[in-house]
């Protein structure tokens, strides 16, 4: 129940910050871009489990000393959008930069202004790029949501453990979440197959 | 009959429910070359294919050199020879393809001992004596040690003949093998083919070029719409155009 | 809101924390070793004109690459012994991984292997070479020159996820900044050196790799 909330929760965050900082890294100057390449390559250079440990003590304590409470929930959201955020600004930024610069030009020739450019025609490819990565991303945040049952996120796999613990017998119940969230990402990747070949009709 | 090294039979192709070719009969003498003509589509490089075993025919044979290949009759029940038979019915014929298809991790010398080396069991020293020749008589002996991606077009298409020849086919095929090449580099492939075609080689020769066809031919075959139209002498097939289809045909070439 | 920084924290632990790193790394490789074994096996299976072969191919890839690695560890490691397969924690976990990256090898093989152009795997049928052979001396050369670098960034990727490893008390670097952490209550030093080993080392891994790729793409 809370998985789903989680994993939602991240990966809008995660995109739509994600996209944001993407066009930052590749559009920005280099003084613009410097924190958030450095933001980009820490959390993609640890593993995911040290972010979420990272952040849910190192943020926790820093904000408990301003007098903010962060429940383990909330730290968990911050820590995956994080890690979404970060995904998705790679994504965007290797979308962005892998444009012909033939197509701005194009577009120039026939007299459009850069936003107009943008929009009708950067965009739209844009978007078809981004899509397969993307959904690898939203399969990856909703695997990482059990990474959070680490740090005490009342998730599937915490409930899980509990069960174990009362019932004694892991195997069932183990299987069964892991077939549960088989499930969930199998359905996300054969909608992610769906939206590929619906776009696929304008190419 | 006997004296023949390809007698084809009534062959037949068909790809699901389209019909590729029907009734296909041709007849190669040894040392033979048989230039293959034809519109697009016609199963002229389906009919080559089939031949080297790369395609399946559904009826009709193929006989080499006095053995049937491909397929044979079991209890009068047609059947398909395995794999491993295939492979060595394969090397019967020797294939050059219009894109060349050389081993592009292989060196141009490497091409050539791969087969001598894992087919014929020949050893290293050997294959590397034999490739080294046949490189050297297509006019690439600087090159035995360069990888395709260096060479030009013309030259890799030299480097595949060379392959073709190493493994000691009896008939040589050629699918349209100057159609990617740039114009400037086709001369140097055909000179290859002419030489072979003086040293009697039995070849048989998908092409469009037609005064080439014309040159180095013995005898011409014209295919059209998945039939064998016409066979004759390059004298009566490219000057006397006997057929209207041929005719037509002809005319979008500048002869 | 008190903090003491303090480098003793640091320095008392290093020690395990290299050696945690040391763990990860030996686990990474052997995983991706294994991994790739079980990728070409399964890639193969994949292209194959056999149904039956393709279909547990799908599956394979699909149930390791969907299910959360995390729930994968736990079965291995709490759930086997129930079915009487018992594997100490560090080995339970290799298994775990190799299988994972198994399923991820399998893809990057399988895209590799489809890359090659048909016309040359027909000109080594029309030179009479035997399956075995083509499968061999053409396709695999060719292919893992085409995935180097997919394979590349698997091995970082994996070797990231060690880090999972904590999560069974496997002494792995993880393990060792979360002991740190809960412990001492150094949580700057902990994580924050445990994320400059990581990323130190990946990047290492990165460069070298790359040079890797450099030097085997002129031929």
């Amino acid at each position: 129940m809370n998985t789903a909330a989680l994993a939602f929760f991240a990966i809008i965050i995660g995109t739509t910050l994600g996209i944001l900082f993407g066009f930052i890294l590749c559009y920005g100057n280099k003084y613009l871009k410097f924190p958030f390449r450095l933001f980009v390559d820490i959390i993609r250079g640890i593993p995911g489990l040290v972010t979420i440990f990272s952040i849910y003590y190192i943020l926790g304590f820093l904000l408990s000393g301003l007098g903010i409470n962060l429940t383990n929930l909330q730290s968990g959201i911050i820590a995956l959008s994080a890690l979404s955020t970060a995904q998705v600004a790679e994504i965007t930024r290797g979308a962005l930069q892998s444009i012909p610069k033939g197509q701005i030009e194009a577009g120039k020739t026939i007299g459009l202004s850069f936003d107009k450019i943008f929009v009708f025609i950067l965009f739209p490819q844009v978007i078809l790029q981004i899509i397969p990565p993307w959904i690898n991303t939203a399969t990856e945040m909703t695997k990482g949501s059990t990474l959070l049952s680490l740090i005490g996120v009342s998730e599937l796999l915490l409930t899980a453990h509990q069960l174990v613990a009362t019932f004694g017998s892991a195997l069932p119940y183990y299987m069964s979440v892991g077939l549960i969230f088989f499930l969930i990402n199998t359905l996300i990747q054969l909608f992610g197959k769906l939206l590929e070949k619906k776009s696929s009709y304008y190419q | 009959m006997s004296d023949l090294i390809l007698k084809i039979n009534n062959l037949k192709k068909w790809y699901g429910i389209n019909k590729v070719f029907e009734d296909v009969c041709l007849e190669v003498r040894p040392k033979e070359v048989v230039s293959i003509v034809g519109t697009s589509g016609s199963g002229k490089t389906t009919l080559l294919r089939c031949i080297i075993l790369l395609e399946e025919f559904q009826g009709g044979s193929i006989i080499i050199d006095g053995n049937e290949i491909g397929y044979h009759i079991v209890n009068s029940e047609r059947k398909r020879y395995s794999e491993k038979v295939f492979s060595s019915q394969r090397i019967l014929t020797g294939m050059v393809f219009q894109s060349f298809n050389l081993f592009p991790h292989l060196t141009a010398l490497q091409n050539l001992t791969l087969g001598l080396i894992k087919v014929k069991h020949i050893d290293k020293s050997e294959a590397n004596k034999i490739g080294i020749k046949l490189l050297e008589r297509v006019g690439l002996g600087e090159k035995i040690h360069s990888y395709p991606s260096k060479l030009s077009g013309g030259q890799q298409q030299r480097v595949a003949i060379a392959r073709a020849i190493a493994m000691k086919p009896k008939i040589m095929l050629f699918d349209e093998v100057t159609s990617s090449l740039d114009p400037e580099l086709v001369g140097e492939v055909l000179n290859v083919i002419k030489q072979l075609a003086k040293d009697g080689t039995t070849m048989i020769i998908v092409t469009h070029e037609m005064n080439f066809a014309y040159e180095v031919s013995d005898k011409v075959v014209f295919m059209d719409a998945g039939r064998i139209a016409a066979i004759g002498t390059p004298h009566e097939i490219f000057i006397e155009k006997k057929l209207p289809r041929l005719k037509e045909f002809l005319l979008n070439f500048n002869k | 809101m008190l903090y003491y920084f303090s480098f003793r924290a640091i320095q008392n632990n290093i020690g395990d924390m290299l050696n945690g790193l040391g763990l990860g790394l030996f686990m990474g490789v052997i995983s991706l070793s294994f991994g790739i074994i079980l990728g070409l096996i399964f890639a193969f299976a994949a292209v194959s004109s056999n149904r039956a072969l393709n279909n547990i191919a799908i599956l394979y890839t699909a149930f390791f690459r969907n299910t959360p690695l995390l729930i994968l560890v736990f079965i291995t490691y709490f759930g086997l012994p129930e079915v009487g397969i018992m594997m100490e924690r560090t080995i339970s976990f290799i298994f775990t991984l190799s299988l994972y990256a198994g399923a991820y090898m399998t893809e990057i093989f399988r895209a590799g292997l489809q890359a090659i152009p048909k016309g040359i795997i027909e000109a080594g049928q029309a030179i009479g070479l035997s399956r075995f052979h083509i499968c061999w001396n053409i396709q695999l050369p060719i292919m893992f020159r085409y995935v180097l670098p997919s394979m590349s960034n698997s091995l970082i990727s994996l070797f990231k996820d060690t880090s999972l490893a904590a999560a069974v008390t496997v002494p792995e670097l993880t393990y060792f900044a979360r002991k740190l952490n809960i412990e001492t209550f150094q949580m700057l030093e902990a994580w924050g050196t445990a994320a400059f080993l990581y990323l130190v080392t990946c990047y290492l891994l990165s460069y070298l790799l790359r040079k890797l790729e450099h030097k085997l793409r002129i031929e």
